[in-house]
């Protein structure tokens, strides 16, 4: 093949798997991660799956309560660091970063390649591990259950978490000197979209909070190993010790899952909402601010651990800061939709779901950080639900939706607009059936990790888990109709769905060099309705067609 | 020559600098200066970093001579970072009470 | 942290800002990696003042020095070879580049003497460990903190060498390389580490 030809677009310079293996194309490395990360997701879900059907009913009668332990372990493990964690950052974000930028590639391509390398021979560790007979301490590995009682495979998993972590922070520095220094000229950091300065958020929070996570896991497995150590009471070590460096990452986590998500969301709706994003700057600000806040809430998790009251004050305090920046968020994606020309695509689906689920998680996030609240709520259901609505309800809702919007630019083809809008409505059904009755059983007080529970909350749990069961179509219909159009979808014009942002003025899917001209730089949301019109390339004909 | 001289000199002062601030920490640390000693074992080593971070790390040289604004970020941030996980945690460790168990002997455990 | 200027730069120098700016980030990851170590630390010493005393006064405060002194000389080659490789002889460059390495060494090899010796007196913590009956609880708390320190330090003073010596065996002609001022900083941030392990170790009360 002509290779002049085959440069014209990513997916066909090279077939080989060793291309693809060595490949320096941060699309391409786009590619494997996001094919690494479904099987996890997969994997993940069938630990749910065994989950929910345990708890349709009040005995453990499905599986021991050690099993038990070890499938809501394996479940948070894999979803925490095997899949939300990178799926928008990178997959995504390695995919759409330098195109959205305007450059050829990321600042450090072969350190990329190994930042895949890396998350892979950290989640087959950590497979190992699970598969061996997992670990029964939750994801939160809380000591001394971890260092000194448990039974099972714990430094195995944490080895496989302390691995991809490092994966994690090659990713982080990445992106922030990409963004720093491969800008294309006249790209001043208030003309970026705000899916990059999400990303970038993102990233900072990446390279700050992983490394602290990499030695609070290798002082555990040290523990575990020599029996000596810092965290054990009997030594005059502190529990406490473990949870609030354990915290002082994973709390700013969930924010690496969210602002990703939040720039998904911030792509999305202007473009169907045909309206430029409101308040461009207050949002950029605001991604910053709750980047900056996260990092200062950790002890939120700890109120009821033995943290003292005037510790719990401070972060209970800084905890509810955080929610002003992510409310200006939300009345701001609001307010875009004010006297826009809605369209109902698949993307737009799941963006207004990430909008209201993510808004209900975001207020019961609120009751927690109340200390009063948090004694009667804290290791209840009324958490998991919490955490659901923002992680499954926000993050996989923009995941999924970010993946449907720029599927046409990654891979060229257009997909079935009626099955995605069902995949879309499937999922939000479902998952509000899932979670929603989790906050009734947390209020009433059926604790988290218990496989049996009091036959009160039965009719509750047996809710929650036929909503489950449509959760799981909902996932399993994009690998569906997705794949499908991989390979016999119609062929995608550069920008289907007549979108700003500087990786619509390529071809789908791009060169490999990113840009046959050098693109012009424009305004991300230069979008005006009147400005509209129906030309051969037009989503709504091409989509309808199909 | 002179070029190499002018390139040398600060270099050279930097590692004479650090070694007798070595020296003052180990001689400050035999004198009994209570919490004191404490004190300046830590600034001395906090001026020895200070040193080695401004002048062999360029931190803080411009554009021309090797150094970069985002570098003072980078830096600052990582420290910045540190201080937030000392100060919080502290914020615990410091206004709580730890009761020891009854049955752990005075001898074991240190009681303060 | 690519050779000079990959061809998806505009220019050298913005090459040159990308690799040390990725390089001071990594380095920021690195000091949080040590932060938890030094968080713990803090938490046992203000616990247990006495028991880290006593238990700092075990340790080998000439070898202590004497390594200290070692690896600011080395930082002082290294700043050497970054600065003026341009302007030296290949020859004397990669002679400051040994030096650097050399000293990188003998600071593993006193280290290693020196665990040797806190091996035979006892104080590896574990089923072994002896130490008075008063403090023997948080000294192994101190000797647990004091390994796992210089011991992930030593981790990464070997990487240094290993990039240093690489670097010194390079046969490519010295040009403008943004891998020599990496390895600075990294060799660098290595020295600072220790600089502030020192006092915590060995100075804790050197008096009475």
């Amino acid at each position: 093949m002509n290779s002049e030809v085959s440069k014209e677009n990513y997916l066909r310079d090279g077939f080989t798997l060793t291309s693809w293996l060595t490949t320096r194309d941060h699309k391409r490395i786009a590619i494997l991660y996001l094919i690494t990360i479904t099987a996890f997701f997969f994997i993940g879900g069938a630990a749910a799956t065994l989950i929910r059907l345990e708890l349709a009913t009040p005995q453990g009668d499905l599986v021991s309560a050690h099993t038990y332990n070890q499938l809501f372990t394996a479940h948070g493990v894999i979803m925490v660091w095997f899949f939300l964690i990178p799926s928008i950052p990178s997959g995504l974000g390695n995919f759409l970063i330098p195109l959205m930028i305007g450059a050829r590639e990321v600042a450090f391509p072969r350190l990329n390649l190994w930042s895949w390398y890396v998350f892979l021979l950290g989640g087959i560790v950590t497979l190992t591990g699970l598969f061996l007979g997992g670990v029964d301490t939750g994801w939160t590995f809380y000591t001394p259950l971890a260092t000194m009682f448990s039974n099972r495979h714990v430094i195995i998993v944490v080895f496989g978490v302390f691995i991809a972590g490092f994966s994690s922070i090659m990713t982080g520095i990445n992106f922030i000197v990409t963004v720093h220094t491969l800008r294309t000229p006249g790209l001043t950091w208030f003309r970026l979209p705000l899916f990059v300065w999400g990303i970038y958020a993102t990233s900072l929070i990446l390279v700050l909070a992983t490394p602290v996570l990499a030695m609070t896991l290798t002082l555990l497995a040290l523990e575990r190993i020599f029996q000596i150590g810092i965290f054990d009471p009997a030594l005059g070590g502190n529990p406490l010790l473990f949870q609030h460096l354990f915290w002082f990452y994973s709390h700013p986590a969930v924010y690496i899952m969210v602002l990703p998500a939040m720039g998904v969301a911030s792509e999305i709706i202007p473009c169907f909402a045909r309206r430029p994003v409101f308040g461009y700057r207050s949002m950029a600000y605001a991604i910053l601010a709750i980047s900056t806040i996260g990092f200062l809430v950790w002890g939120h998790h700890m109120f009821v651990s033995g943290q003292s009251l005037y510790a719990g004050l401070v972060f209970s305090l800084l905890s509810f800061l955080v929610a002003i920046p992510s409310a200006i968020k939300v009345f701001n994606w609001l307010a875009t939709l004010y006297k826009g020309s809605i369209s109902f695509s698949a993307p737009m689906l799941y963006a207004f779901s990430f909008v209201g689920l993510f808004t209900l998680g975001g207020l019961t996030g609120l009751f927690l950080a109340s200390l009063a609240l948090d004694v009667h709520l804290t290791d209840t259901y009324f958490v998991i639900a919490h955490f659901h609505y923002i992680m499954v309800g926000g993050s996989v809702a923009a995941y999924l939706g970010g993946l449907h919007f720029w599927w046409p630019k990654m891979t060229g083809k257009l997909y079935s607009a009626r099955w995605s809008r069902i995949a879309a409505l499937l999922l939000f059904f479902g998952f509000n059936l899932t979670f929603f009755p989790q906050y009734l059983l947390g209020y009433e007080g059926m604790p988290r990790r218990y496989h049996e529970y009091a036959p009160e909350f039965q009719l509750l749990n047996v809710l929650s888990s036929a909503g489950a069961s449509i959760l799981a179509v909902g996932y399993l219909l994009p690998l569906i109709y997705l794949g499908w159009s991989f390979f016999y979808g119609k062929a995608a014009t550069s920008n289907p769905w007549q979108a700003a942002g500087l990786e619509w003025q390529t071809t789908s899917p791009p060169p490999t060099e990113n840009f046959n001209d050098t693109p012009v730089v424009n305004d991300p949301y230069d979008y005006k309705i009147e400005n509209d019109h129906k030309t051969e390339g037009d989503y709504k004909t091409e989509v309808h067609a199909s | 020559m002179a070029e190499l001289a002018r390139k040398v000199k600060p270099l050279l002062w930097v590692w004479i600098a650090l070694l007798l601030l070595l020296t003052t920490s180990t001689a400050s640390a035999y004198a009994n200066l209570g919490s004191f000693n404490l004190i300046i074992s830590l600034t001395i080593s906090a001026i020895k970093t200070a040193v080695v971070a401004t002048i062999f790390m360029r931190l803080g040289s411009t554009s021309n001579q090797g150094g970069h604004t985002l570098f003072r970020i980078a830096a600052c941030l990582g420290l910045l970072m540190l201080i937030i996980l000392f100060a919080l945690s502290n914020s615990d460790f410091l206004t709580t009470t730890i009761y020891r168990a009854p049955w752990q002997s005075p001898a074991e455990v240190e009681v303060h | 942290m690519s050779t000079a200027t990959a061809n998806h730069f505009p220019d050298q120098e913005t090459a040159r800002v990308a690799a040390n700016f990725g390089m001071w980030v990594f380095l920021a990851t690195e000091l949080l990696f040590f932060a938890p170590l030094l968080l713990g630390y803090t938490y046992c010493r203000v616990a247990f003042p006495q028991g880290f005393a006593a238990a700092s006064r075990h340790t080998e405060v000439i070898i202590g020095t004497l390594n200290t002194a070692i690896l600011l000389t080395s930082s002082f080659t290294m700043a050497m070879a970054v600065e003026l490789h341009t302007t030296l002889s290949p020859r004397i460059y990669r002679l400051l580049l040994g030096l650097t390495a050399l000293f990188g060494v003998a600071f593993l090899v006193l280290k290693g003497f020196e665990y040797h010796t806190e091996w035979e007196e006892h104080l590896i913590p574990g089923r072994h460990f002896q130490f008075e009956h008063n403090y023997a609880r948080t000294a192994q708390l101190f000797f647990f903190l004091y390994f796992v320190l210089t011991g992930i330090h030593a981790v990464h003073l070997s990487i240094g060498i290993i990039w240093v010596l690489l670097l010194a065996c390079r046969k490519s002609k010295l040009k403008n390389d943004n891998l020599l001022s990496n390895a600075g900083l990294y060799w660098h941030f290595v020295d600072i580490v220790w600089i502030f392990l020192y006092p915590l170790i060995y100075l804790v009360a050197r008096h009475g």
